[in-house]
């Protein structure tokens, strides 16, 4: 049979891709607070894999400003702890809400990949029109957060709150 | 004795004339015993007469000659200048021939010569020749061309340049960065093929992978250090190259709706795009067919 086959690299990877190339600007075009512009840029992803691991893929070797990225999975939602981005997949969009409180507090900048989930506390969610990956955000949770949001973040998100 | 040569007329001259014997007929002798080098000496110096070269016998022996020098040239023959030779001779006489005598023979000498294009292209299918394939293929054309005008072979094309792009498409794969240009070349040529055939599911299927790999590659190769507004220009070449595959795919599942590689694709396609009812369609078929999950 003539068929030289797909790349190895599934389709579910290029999603995770389409995600991952969002990472940096997000990371660098957010202002965090004075307390939180040292040591490692954590991002945490919890519930997905492929994004997982194109993030160390993009993003590890890679700094913002002085602080190195770097990448952490959470298998569990107790292993969560203080990160500076947290991406939650929409199968665990549950602790978007019950984390709440400790996310403002660390000013983490919440991620999420389910419709309606900027009222559980979500900060930037993943939308999907026009068979594009785009996001939605809510900008009275950044604030709560503490975190300042850039303008071409703000100007490029197909929805703001 | 060589035999084949079924020119009774030419012969009759031969034997009776060698008193003044011309240098066609002096050719012909020697190409009847067999010596060739001699034969093509007088052939060529028979056209270079202003009587002889006038007459078509004198080019229909001269391609005789040349065809049996370049049968008979063993290693490296399609580089052997007799063929053309032979092949340029046989069209003179028939332009020369207005009684038609030598027509047919000359016809079919050009169109076995023509054919051994064809065999040459054949053989050169492969990683390293396949730039003198498509020339063998070229060549092959044009010779058939001096008989036949109109001539177009369908499958004698197919069979060249599907195999032809797929060689290109081996070498883009070999080094994606590098042999962009093995791409564009693998993508004109299925679709010289389409052109012929757009029913040819191989075509369909390899344009259909050619452009989602590359649709693939843009997300997983990219550096991540864009903006926002370059990452969405970065998506929408992913998703014109994904489109463009799906219009492949979804002729080559048309064609054979059980190929489980057409069936990953399009499942594949429509995850990437997020159209989320057709991916589960063709996902669940897939799991179907053979039990995996479309995306694994």
């Amino acid at each position: 049979m003539s068929f030289t086959g797909l790349a190895q690299n599934s389709a579910r990877t290029a999603v995770a891709a389409q995600k991952a190339l969002f990472f940096y600007s997000f990371a660098t075009q957010v202002d965090w607070p004075e307390k939180f512009k040292s040591g490692n840029f954590v991002i945490g992803v919890y519930g997905d894999k492929e994004l997982y691991k194109q993030l160390v893929n993009k993003l590890s070797s890679s700094k913002r400003g002085d602080q190195p990225f770097k990448i952490v999975e959470y298998l569990t939602a107790d292993e969560i702890k203080g990160c500076h981005i947290l991406y939650i997949d929409e199968t665990k969009s549950e602790i978007v809400s019950s984390k709440r409180k400790t996310l403002k507090t660390n000013s983490t900048l919440v991620i999420t990949n389910k419709r309606g989930v900027l009222v559980d506390g979500s900060i930037i969610n993943f939308v999907y029109p026009n068979k594009m990956t785009m996001f939605e955000l809510s900008k009275s949770n950044a604030t709560k957060s503490k975190l300042v949001i850039g303008k071409q973040i703000s100007s490029l998100a197909v929805a703001v709150e | 004795m060589r035999k084949g040569l079924y020119i009774s007329l030419i012969l009759m001259a031969t034997t009776t004339c060698f008193a003044q014997r011309t240098n066609w007929q002096q050719a012909l002798m020697c190409y009847q015993e067999d010596s060739l080098d001699c034969a093509a000496m007088s052939i060529d110096l028979a056209i270079l007469d202003s009587n002889e070269n006038k007459a078509a016998y004198t080019w229909h022996i001269r391609g005789f000659i040349y065809k049996a020098i370049f049968k008979k040239t063993s290693a490296k023959r399609e580089r052997s200048p007799a063929r053309s030779k032979a092949i340029e001779a046989f069209a003179k006489s028939l332009d020369l021939d207005e009684a038609g005598e030598f027509k047919d023979n000359n016809m079919k000498a050009i169109e076995m010569l023509g054919v051994s294009f064809y065999n040459d292209g054949i053989r050169h299918l492969n990683r390293f020749n396949v730039e003198a394939a498509n020339q063998s293929l070229e060549k092959h054309n044009i010779t058939m061309r001096l008989v036949d005008p109109s001539y177009f072979n369908e499958e004698r094309e197919k069979a060249i340049k599907l195999k032809s792009a797929i060689i290109y498409m081996a070498r883009y794969n070999d080094n994606r960065d590098e042999n962009q240009q093995y791409f564009d070349k693998s993508v004109e040529i299925f679709n010289e093929v389409l052109e012929m055939d757009s029913n040819n599911f191989i075509a369909n299927l390899n344009s259909g992978v050619l452009y989602h790999n590359l649709a693939v590659d843009l997300l997983l190769e990219t550096k991540p250090e864009l903006t926002i507004l370059e990452v969405m220009q970065l998506q929408e070449r992913h998703v014109n190259n994904m489109q463009r595959s799906l219009k492949y795919m979804t002729k080559a599942y048309s064609i054979n709706a059980n190929h489980p590689g057409v069936i990953r694709a399009l499942a594949g396609a429509y995850y990437s795009l997020h159209e989320t009812d057709k991916y589960e369609f063709y996902n669940q078929k897939l799991l179907k067919l053979e039990g995996s999950d479309g995306n694994e």
